[in-house]
């Protein structure tokens, strides 16, 4: 009797540990590293800056910063189910007007700098969006559990294109319905600091 | 970015503010309910197993007594039901080390937040010298979420 209880007790334990440790200390882990590879984009982006090679006071720089700043403080409220909601309210606001504003913005500000200026500036949007969806994949058991092992086979099979599709002119725009809620809570931030 | 908007810039962005909250408090509330419903299955299991076992325990015990009155055999059939020894080793030494993994973590993760909040201030001094319009994402000096915000 006393074995059996021993054997229930040590298994609830082990679960409610396996509860524990997924849902408070891994995604507690996952919205650090987010953050600390999105620091790093924002760091990254910083020192072009600092080097002559995109212009602090130019447009395109202020949304990529303001953008990565509103990522940054909603990493912790990312996930599959949140981008699902963003991607299926956002012709709601405003018929989607909004979201082409941005992508109007972002496009006439990156034609206003030089060559060099615009690919730093796309190299960070790209980084962007490849956190962005590393998050929400690891973010998730069932997603992770699914694409992990698509991804790994992939790679072994080098057919390896998500970079490609996520760089490509339609997974931007797709991408930067996210980007233009995440601009909007920077600018917020701006305007309260 | 501080640059004059129109009314209906200015609506748009109140909506899209707005629906990001709504979108948030929904996202909690389905996050909450696949968390705590977890909970509360582990919960409900461990009770069914106690429940089960304690009707099933006392059929065996009379089972054994009644064995016991024909053969002298009884104390193998005990042993056989009973964990071994090894189990509970191995099981306590997971847990042991389960557990200090957690702890082990914690404790670097503490590490890395005060080394965050030592040389916040410094970084954003630095920078604000090169960029004076720099922007921040107004996380807590530590870099963890702000308790509004969750």
């Amino acid at each position: 009797m006393s074995d059996q209880i021993f054997v229930i007790i040590s298994g609830f334990v082990f679960a409610v540990g396996l509860w524990w440790l997924y849902f408070i200390e891994y995604r507690t882990y996952r919205v650090d590293h987010t953050r600390q590879r999105l620091f790093k984009i924002r760091d990254d982006l910083f020192k072009k800056a600092e080097e002559g090679i995109v212009p602090f006071d130019s447009k395109a720089y202020g949304i990529a910063r303001v953008t990565l700043n509103g990522m940054i403080r909603f990493a912790h409220d990312l996930s599959f189910f949140r981008i699902l909601i963003i991607l299926l309210t956002y012709k709601k606001i405003d018929h989607g007007e909004h979201t082409k504003r941005y992508q109007e913005a972002y496009t006439q500000a990156l034609e206003e700098l030089p060559e060099s200026a615009q690919e730093a500036i796309l190299q960070s949007q790209l980084d962007m969006h490849l956190v962005l969806i590393g998050h929400v994949v690891r973010s998730s058991l069932i997603l992770m559990l699914l694409l992990e092992p698509l991804r790994f086979i992939l790679l072994i099979l080098h057919r390896w294109k998500i970079r490609q599709l996520i760089k490509s002119e339609r997974g931007r725009i797709t991408l930067s319905i996210v980007d233009a809620e995440a601009k909007e809570i920077g600018d917020d931030l701006a305007i309260a600091a | 970015m501080a640059q004059k908007k129109t009314a209906a810039e200015l609506r748009a962005e109140l909506r899209i503010l707005r629906t990001h909250g709504i979108g948030n408090n929904i996202t909690k509330v389905f996050r909450d309910l696949i968390k705590y419903g977890c909970l509360v299955g582990i919960a409900y299991f461990a009770y069914m197993s106690i429940d089960s076992l304690s009707g099933k325990t006392t059929q065996a015990d009379i089972s054994v007594k009644a064995e016991g009155s024909v053969s002298v055999d009884t104390s193998d059939t005990v042993s056989q039901a009973s964990v071994p020894e090894w189990y509970k080793i191995t099981l306590l030494s997971a847990l042991f080390f389960g557990g200090g993994g957690i702890a082990y973590g914690r404790y670097q993760a503490k590490l890395r937040k005060d080394v965050i909040q030592r040389y916040h201030p410094i970084m954003q001094e630095a920078e604000q010298r090169i960029d004076n319009m720099r922007s921040s994402s107004e996380l807590t000096e530590r870099g963890d979420t702000r308790p509004e915000d969750t």
